[in-house]
């Protein structure tokens, strides 16, 4: 009677089958070693980023805004320099800077001048990570005492769902400044007069608004 | 430098070399009746594997060239389940190749019908508890063929690499062969071992449409996984048997081959590392790394299979004379393709190119004969052992036939859905 199973396929001695377990004894290990691996190792962060691409994201965002007013008195054809501190222990829960607004209002104030001073300003912040802005402006200058307004602003998240990218992109989408860093106004008084020695200095209010944002949650859909 | 450009001109490449071996191998199969029938079969599913690689390539460069609208939509699914057909064949060549693993014929037949069956229960599988179940099956089918029954090769290679048996070292070494021809593309990327690639590196090869199935199962990615370890380990077994077996046992094939795919390993992760996903280079590297594997190193390796272990009968002369002329379209289409690879990173002249291409293929050709009778020296000592009587001759038709009809049902599957 002729044998089910061709006999090559059999091992004639016994080390034949003692190798091939020893062969399965190590694959076996090998893919418990690398299962362990892909779930908990720090490879799986990369993995996981892989994996994770071009999927549908629903993304939530909170808004909080920070604002600061500021008083000072400057001097004819003399420049000060108003500092705003955006605090970096806002980084820890993920807060990004959205927008940067300062409004800086001045009046006349020297008795009987008809003249209103020349305020000229301009700012500058520290940056991290030098995102462009989707709208900036930077300077202004003021004769007539109307306010100056400044703003550099980001591009503004609303809650949605967000296609066609990774777990990694969706979880960096805040495409905009850091916390942490220092907001500086410079601003530059001229005092037009029309009352000689009348009019040498001037008070000027500096607000300063920052808008930042952060992801408050990131769901798959 | 080099680009999808040169990119299709490798898949070009591959189609015309799938083309000449398939038909070849197909020709062999029905013309050459001196050969025992069991071998007949195994080079007929050699060549329908290359047929169905010949349609894939055909696709491809049909999908790249033409600026018919919507042909993405009606190729890319056929890809899939051409691939699929592709991976059935896989698995009847582990089942009948070095020797088939049943000595009666109806077990051998109801393993090779069952296959087809596992293979649309899987799609059904799929289909009934996967959200992208046409990539799940398709992966669950690439992981059965290709990695678990990698075992049958590997359980071959332990038996009898270090025979004294000369015939049986014979089924080692044609085993092991087999499953580099098989799985190449898989051993392209050992170093998924305990991830060391990184997450690039996994779905090198499959392109993008297997990362969503990925993503939404995680089991399904630690199975495939996990399956995909086997022919890699296999890889590593390989090597280190190779340098251990006594001299006169060595087979330098064998420990060339296993050298190549380690090192080609090594090469395809710092390329993953370092090189930037649109740099052209790494586009064409990655092509090469999957697609070249099948396209390009499996038809040498099954046609150097054929020869050395007389799947096709040297004794008559008018087939002897067409192998040699295999070998050397095999040379030229593989000095043109090592110059696309080199032209990607090396700009080289196209008059530049042409000649070097014609100085390697003057050395080839007069290497060719002095190779190619080393290698098809008729002994009795490089035939296979085995039971021969299993299959009828009609039964090489039915299978033709039977695949035939199976590929046609599995892509039509695919365009209806």
């Amino acid at each position: 009677m002729r044998k089910l199973y061709n006999p090559l396929f059999k091992s004639e001695e016994e080390s034949g089958e003692r190798n091939q377990f020893i062969f399965f004894g190590i694959l076996v290990a090998v893919i418990l070693i690398d299962s362990a691996i892909l779930v908990l190792g720090d490879y799986s962060i990369d993995i996981n980023d892989q994996l994770d691409n071009a999927d549908e994201w629903e993304i939530k965002f909170s808004n909080l805004t920070l604002t600061s007013n500021s008083e000072v008195l400057i001097s004819d054809n003399n420049e000060e320099i108003v500092t705003f501190e955006v605090p970096s222990n806002f980084s820890d829960d993920g807060w990004m800077v959205q927008e940067i607004s300062i409004v800086i209002t001045y009046s006349e104030t020297s008795f009987g001048d008809v003249d209103c001073d020349t305020v000229t300003a301009e700012f500058e912040h520290d940056e991290k990570t030098g995102v462009s802005s989707v709208s900036e402006q930077t300077s202004g200058e003021s004769s007539d005492c109307t306010e100056i307004q400044m703003n550099k602003a980001w591009m503004y998240f609303t809650d949605g769902v967000y296609q066609d990218i990774s777990k990694s992109d969706a979880e960096n989408i805040l495409a905009m400044e850091e916390v942490g860093i220092d907001v500086l106004a410079y601003i530059r008084v001229n005092t037009d007069s029309t009352i000689p020695n009348n009019d040498d200095d001037e008070n000027i209010s500096v607000d300063f608004t920052i808008t930042l944002q952060k992801i408050e949650s990131i769901t798959r859909v | 430098m080099a680009g999808a450009g040169s990119t299709t001109e490798l898949v070009i490449l591959s189609l015309g070399l799938s083309g000449l071996i398939g038909g070849s191998f197909l020709w062999f199969t029905f013309r050459d009746k001196n050969t025992n029938i069991v071998s007949r079969m195994n080079l007929l599913i050699m060549s329908l594997l290359f047929l169905i690689n010949f349609t894939i390539f055909a696709l491809y460069t049909f999908k790249n060239l033409s600026s018919f609208e919507g042909a993405d939509e009606i190729i890319d699914p056929m890809f899939r389940y051409l691939n699929m057909a592709s991976f059935l064949q896989f698995g009847l060549l582990f089942l009948l190749f070095p020797s088939p693993i049943f000595t009666e014929r109806k077990p051998i037949l109801i393993a090779m019908c069952s296959l087809p069956v596992i293979s649309f229960s899987m799609i059904l599988f799929a289909r009934l508890f996967f959200e992208h179940w046409e990539t799940t099956a398709f992966l669950f089918q690439q992981a059965l063929f290709s990695g678990l029954f990698s075992l049958i090769a590997i359980r071959w290679y332990i038996l009898h690499r270090t025979s004294d048996s000369l015939v049986k070292r014979n089924h080692a070494i044609a085993a092991v062969l087999l499953m580099f021809g098989l799985v190449g593309a898989t051993l392209t990327r050992w170093p998924v071992i305990f991830s060391l690639g990184g997450g690039d590196l996994y779905t090198e090869g499959f392109g993008g449409f297997t990362l969503l199935a990925f993503t939404t199962s995680a089991p399904l990615f630690l199975v495939h996984h996990s399956l995909e370890l086997i022919p890699i380990l296999g890889l590593f077994l390989v090597l280190i048997t190779e340098i251990m077996v006594p001299k006169e046992k060595r087979d330098k094939v064998v420990l060339s081959l296993s050298l190549f795919f380690f090192i080609f390993g090594l090469v395809n992760v710092m390329v993953v590392k370092f090189i930037d996903v649109n740099v052209d280079f790494r586009v064409l590297w990655l092509h090469f790394a999957a697609s070249g594997t099948f396209g390009l190193i499996r038809p040498v390796l099954f046609v150097y299979l054929a020869i050395k272990f007389n799947l096709v009968d040297l004794n008559q002369e008018a087939i002897r004379k067409k192998v040699r002329l295999i070998a050397i379209l095999l040379t030229t289409v593989w000095a043109s393709s090592l110059f696309e690879i080199i032209q990607a990173f090396l700009p080289v002249p196209q008059i530049l190119s042409a000649a070097i291409i014609g100085v390697i293929l003057s050395f080839g050709i007069g290497w060719e004969q002095k190779i190619f009778d080393g290698i098809a020296t008729i002994s009795d000592d490089d035939y296979l052992s085995g039971p021969k009587d299993i299959f009828e001759e009609s039964d090489l038709f039915r299978v033709a036939m039977a695949t035939v009809v199976f590929t046609l049902l599995l892509v039509l599957f695919g365009l209806v859905q």
